[in-house]
C-alpha cells in the first residue's frame, strides 16, 4: 500500500512512465512472494520449534539417567558436527548457514565446558571457562563473514573480564564509586578506536566493534548523567581516571589529525563530563555544579549534532538534537520543580533557539547540513 | 580473507576442539585412577541453579592446611601454590605438614592460598536431581565426606559425596 502510494505519486510527478510503474509493482509483488508460502513457512517454523523444545525437555527430564559417556559423546558430536557443517556449507558458498553453524559452535563450546565440569565435578572460576570460550570463538569469528560472530567474541571477552575482576578482591578499590564506569568508558572508547584499524584487517569486525563501543559509551554517559544530577557516586580512584583519560586523549589526537574539529570538541566535552562525574563524589546539591554538568552535556551533544550534520547524517543529527532538548526539559524540571515555571522557561528557551535558527538562516542561507555521504 | 583461508581456519578449529577437549577429558579420566581417599567436608549449601543441582561444601583439609602454613598464611603471597603431606587418621585423609622441597610423601595435597585459606579446587558436587531434596535435610557430620582420587601432582578428583553415610553421587 505504501509502495502503491509512492509509485502513484512518482507517476503523477512525471518521474516514472506507466510501464515503469507497472514493472516496479510486478517486481515487488514477485519479491515479497505469495501469502500462502509465508503461512506454510510460519507453520513449519512453529512445528520445528515445538519439536526441538520437546526433545530438549525430554532430555532434561531424564538428564540424570543418561550415562556420562553418552552425554559427552553427544556433546562432542554436536561440537565437531557444527564445525563440519560450517565447513561444508562454506564450501558450497552458503556463507549465511555456515556462519550460523559457527555461531552455534560458540554456544556449544560453553555447553561442553559446563558438561565436563559437571561430570568431573570441577569447581574452577567461571572466568576461566569464559576465557576458553573466547579463545575458541576468536578463530571462528575470523572464519565467518558476519559481524554476529565478532559480537560473540566481544560479549564473551567482556563477560570474562567482568568475572575476572570480580574474582580479584584486591582490585575492587579501583572500581569504587565511578571506577567501573570509567573502565567501561575506556573499553568503549578503545573498541571504537580499534574499529577502523581492525575493520581493515577483518571487515565484519568493524560494525560489531562500533555497536559495542557505542553501547558502552551510551551506558557510561547515562551513568555520568546520574552522577551529575544525583551526586551519589563516590570519588573515583586516579588509575581508572588516567586510563579513561588516555583513551580520550588518543581519540582527540586522532580526530585532530583528521581535522574533524567538531568531534574534537565533542570528545573533549564528553570526557570532561564523564571524568567530572567520577570526581564529584557524594556531596550536597550544588547549582553551579549542576549547570556545569548541563553545559558539558549540551556542548558534547551539540558538537556531536554538528559533526553528524557535517557528515550528512540527518538521523544522528536529529537524535543528538532530541537528546539536548530532552536534557533542557529535564533541567527545568530539576531546577524549578514546578510545571508552570518549567513551561515559562521552555517558552523562553524555545524563543531563543528559534531566534538563533532564524539568524543562522538569514546569515548563511542554509542549515549546516550537507547531502548524505558528504564529507566535512 | 579468501574463502579457502576461512575454511582452513574452520578445519584448524575442528582439530583444536578435538585435541583440546579430547585431551582434557582424557587427562581427567586418568586423574580418576588410583586409590580412593575419603576427605572430610564441612558446611555445605544445597542450591538449585540452572546448571543443575549441586552442593557447595568446604573440605576440612582446606582449614587444616591453612593452619599449617608459616604464620598461618598471613602475609604470604596470594595464589601461591603449596603442597602438603597427608596421613589417614580414622579413615579420613588430613594434611599434616607442609611438604618440604624434595621431600617424599604420598599422597600429597596441592592447593593455592586464597584469602587466608588454602583452596584445593574442589568446592561443589553435582547431585542427582531426584536426590537433591534428601541432601538438603541432612547435616554435615563424621559420616559426611568426599570420595576422591589424588593424582601425583596433588590435585583432587572428586568421585562421590557421602552425606550422613549416604552417597549422593550420580548413578554409575
Amino acid at each position: 500500500m505504501k509502495l502503491d502510494k509512492k509509485v502513484a505519486a512518482w507517476l503523477e510527478a512525471g518521474l516514472l512512465a506507466p510501464e515503469q510503474a507497472q514493472a516496479i509493482r510486478s517486481f515487488e509483488e514477485k519479491r515479497s512472494g505469495n501469502a500462502g508460502a509465508w503461512i506454510v513457512a510460519a507453520l513449519g517454523a512453529v512445528g520445528g520449534l515445538a519439536l526441538v523444545t520437546g526433545v530438549i525437555s525430554l532430555v532434561a527430564s531424564n538428564w540424570d539417567a543418561i550415562p556420562p559417556w553418552l552425554k559427552l559423546a553427544v556433546a562432542f558430536s554436536l561440537l565437531a558436527g557444527s564445525l563440519a557443517f560450517a565447513l561444508a556449507f562454506s564450501r558450497a558458498g552458503r556463507t549465511l548457514v555456515s556462519d550460523l553453524f559457527l555461531f552455534a559452535h560458540a554456544g556449544l563450546v560453553l555447553a561442553m565446558i559446563g558438561l565436563v565440569g559437571q561430570i568431573y565435578q570441577l569447581s574452577g572460576a567461571s572466568w576461566r571457562a569464559l576465557a576458553l570460550a573466547t579463545a575458541l570463538a576468536l578463530p571462528a569469528s575470523l572464519a565467518g563473514e558476519r559481524s554476529l560472530l565478532v559480537d560473540v567474541v566481544i560479549a564473551f571477552a567482556l563477560a570474562t573480564l567482568g568475572l575476572f575482576l570480580n574474582s580479584r578482591s584486591a582490585w575492587h578499590p579501583y572500581f569504587y564509586g565511578f571506577g567501573l564506569v570509567l573502565l567501561g568508558a575506556a573499553i568503549g572508547g578503545a573498541l571504537l578506536l580499534g574499529a577502523e584499524w581492525i575493520g581493515r584487517l577483518h571487515p565484519p569486525a568493524k560494525p560489531s566493534l562500533r555497536r559495542w563501543g557505542t553501547a558502552l559509551l551510551v551506558a557510561v554517559t547515562s551513568s555520568a548523567l546520574s552522577g551529575w544530577v544525583f551526586f551519589w557516586f563516590g570519588t573515583a580512584r586516579a588509575p581508572m581516571a588516567w586510563l579513561a583519560g588516555a583513551v580520550a586523549a588518543a581519540w582527540v589526537v586522532r580526530l585532530a589529525l583528521m581535522r574533524r574539529w567538531a568531534l574534537v570538541v565533542a570528545v573533549l566535552a564528553l570526557s570532561a563530563f564523564v571524568l567530572g562525574a567520577g570526581f564529584l563524589g557524594q556531596r550536597e546539591e550544588s547549582v553551579p555544579m549542576r549547570f556545569l554538568g548541563f553545559a558539558l552535556f549540551c556542548t558534547a551533544g551539540g558538537a556531536f549534532a554538528i559533526a553528524s550534520a557535517q557528515a550528512g547524517s540527518r538521523r544522528l543529527t536529529n537524535i543528538f538534537t532530541f537528546v539536548i532538548a530532552a536534557r533542557i526539559v529535564a533541567l527545568y524540571l530539576e531546577m524549578t520543580r514546578s510545571l508552570s515555571l518549567t513551561g515559562g522557561g521552555l517558552l523562553l528557551t524555545g524563543a531563543v533557539f528559534c531566534g538563533v535558527a532564524w539568524a543562522w538562516w538569514k546569515l548563511r542561507g542554509a542549515l549546516p547540513v550537507q547531502p548524505a555521504g558528504g564529507k566535512p | 580473507m579468501t574463502g579457502e583461508r576461512r575454511r582452513t581456519i574452520m578445519a584448524g578449529l575442528l582439530v583444536a576442539d578435538l585435541v583440546f577437549f579430547g585431551g582434557w577429558i582424557g587427562a581427567l579420566q586418568l586423574g580418576r585412577r588410583g586409590d580412593q581417599q575419603k576427605l572430610p567436608v564441612e558446611g555445605y549449601d544445597p542450591r538449585d541453579l540452572l546448571s543443575g543441582h549441586y552442593v557447595r561444601f568446604r573440605l576440612s583439609a582446606e582449614r587444616e592446611a591453612a593452619a599449617l602454613l608459616p604464620g598461618r598464611g598471613s602475609g604470604l603471597p596470594q595464589q601461591a601454590s603449596w603442597s602438603f603431606c597427608t596421613e589417614t587418621i580414622a579413615g579420613r585423609l588430613h594434611p599434616v605438614r607442609v611438604r618440604q622441597p624434595g621431600e617424599q610423601c604420598s599422597p600429597i595435597l596441592t592447593g593455592a592460598l586464597v584469602n587466608g585459606t588454602v583452596s584445593f579446587g574442589v568446592e561443589r558436587f553435582y547431585v542427582d536431581e531426584r536426590r537433591a531434596p534428601s541432601v538438603a535435610s541432612v547435616l554435615a557430620g563424621p559420616e559426611t565426606y568426599l570420595v576422591a582420587t589424588i593424582d601425583d601432582e596433588g590435585a583432587v578428583h572428586a568421585l562421590d559425596l557421602v552425606v550422613g553415610g549416604k552417597s549422593v553421587g550420580a548413578r554409575k
